[in-house]
């Protein structure tokens, strides 16, 4: 951390850690209206796809992509294209399955990489060549290893369950790194002294480490859970039975059924996102502090 | 390994931090109770007493008199394909049902009579076999 203080004055310091912790404070000028404005550009490039995809779901009689005569606004607004999705796939059994999938592989990551991070954070002989291979093994394109994968978990009966498509999605680089960042900038006193008064290794990690690394732990859980939501390779590899799909597969295997009817497909992709973007919504405070607090510590 | 130490320790750290107050009285589980006591006290009772799949109506002429003898005609719409026809008459009072029709949930209808024809109206319910009523003008 010194060399990150040398690179900055204390005041920089401060002002960053005030950003980190959601005090933003505008520093007047024409320059920051300047900002605003780009950003309120780039926002509305980013966000015009989105808002065409809802617009699209909430509009029935299905259309085509741009409708009998294109126009921005909604005609008329009507749940009937979300109903008709439920009604049609099997829909509660995909998100059923997509919720168990997605609690084992939070559940799995916050500990495995917890483990992990803590380990990282001793000193040990080869560490530094230890944490070069750990690293760079994000580079690994995940193509690479899907066929091993599927080989250990075939050879481990785990395929059509839960626990095999949730299994290899248990753990991350990215997220050990920032709970290795987070963790590095407690204080040693606070471990040593916890150990001189008996507490075990385990204790210390998620009786001291935990509650002081919340905004890690929340960043690691979004991370989780927004790739285990999302995976379809590795689903696609394990699971042949309809009873184990989940929501991801279940919306490719209807896209290739009704081809035709993007207002419908758009419905059952705006299904899939939603418990994303409200996970997120829930959780972005620790997210972006997390993401922040993992680069930035004095 | 881990130690019996280790064990009795997380032990008593999860007695001391997971309280049933922690567990059950945090924002996901107060949305995901209230959302499911919404279901079944209000949404789900609402259903079971309107599925019938009756599709009733009346037709009626411009001057909005019923209009009696006319024919209505009802399709089924599905994703990739739709149901043969079915129709009926209208009674003196110019109204029509079509019963037993539970697991419709989009269709078209229109009414002739005489060589005078509806323009084909294209319904949606919110849930399988809704009863609906519907008025249909048919301009003689």
């Amino acid at each position: 951390m010194s060399e990150i203080n040398g690179l900055f004055l204390k005041g920089d310091v401060e002002s960053i850690k005030k950003k980190v912790n959601g005090y933003v404070t505008p520093s007047g000028g024409l320059l920051s209206y300047v900002y605003l404005l780009i950003g309120i550009l780039l926002s509305a490039v980013w966000l015009f796809p989105l808002y065409w995809l809802v617009r699209l779901t909430l509009e029935w009689p299905a259309t085509g992509l741009l409708g009998r005569t294109p126009s921005l606004q909604i005609d008329s607004v009507t749940v009937y294209n979300f109903i008709r999705i439920i009604y049609e796939v099997e829909f509660l059994t995909f998100l059923t399955n997509s919720v168990i999938i997605t609690l084992l592989a939070v559940v799995g990551t916050v500990i495995f990489n917890s483990l992990a991070a803590y380990a990282l954070t001793f000193d040990f002989p080869g560490r530094k060549l230890f944490m070069g291979i750990f690293v760079s093994s994000m580079f690994i394109p995940i193509y690479i290893t899907i066929v091993p994968g599927f080989i250990i978990t075939r050879e481990l009966g785990l395929l059509n369950t839960h626990l095999g498509v949730a299994l290899p999605l248990a753990g991350s680089v990215i997220g050990t790194l920032i709970l290795y960042a987070s963790f590095q900038s407690i204080p040693s006193s606070v471990i040593e002294s916890a150990r001189l008064d008996g507490a075990s290794e385990l204790y210390i990690l998620f009786g001291i480490l935990w509650p002081m690394s919340s905004a890690a732990l929340a960043t690691n859980v979004i991370l989780a859970f927004i790739r285990s939501w999302n995976a379809f390779l590795w689903p696609l590899m394990i699971v042949t039975e309809r009873d184990v799909y989940t929501l991801p597969l279940g919306l490719a295997n209807y896209n290739a059924n009704y081809g035709g009817s993007p207002a419908l497909q758009y419905a059952f992709a705006v299904l899939v996102l939603l418990p994303v973007v409200i996970t997120f919504l829930f959780l972005q405070k620790y997210f972006i502090r997390g993401v922040v607090q993992s680069a930035i510590k004095e | 390994m881990i130690g019996t130490k280790s064990v009795r320790q997380l032990a008593l750290l999860a007695k001391e931090t997971l309280s049933w107050k922690t567990v059950f009285l945090n924002k996901f589980v107060i949305i995901i109770v209230l959302g499911l006591v919404l279901w079944a006290g209000m949404v789900q009772p609402y259903i079971t007493a309107n599925d019938d799949g009756t599709i009733s109506g009346t037709v009626v002429d411009s001057s909005g008199e019923p209009v009696e003898g006319a024919t209505v005609v009802a399709q089924r719409l599905m994703t990739k394909n739709q149901e043969a026809p079915i129709s009926t008459t209208t009674n003196e009072n110019g109204q029509f049902v079509f019963e037993d029709k539970t697991r419709w949930l989009e269709f078209r209808i229109h009414a002739e009579k005489s060589s005078v024809r509806t323009e084909t109206e294209r319904h949606h319910l919110y849930f399988r076999g809704q009863n609906t009523d519907l008025t249909i003008v048919l301009d003689q």
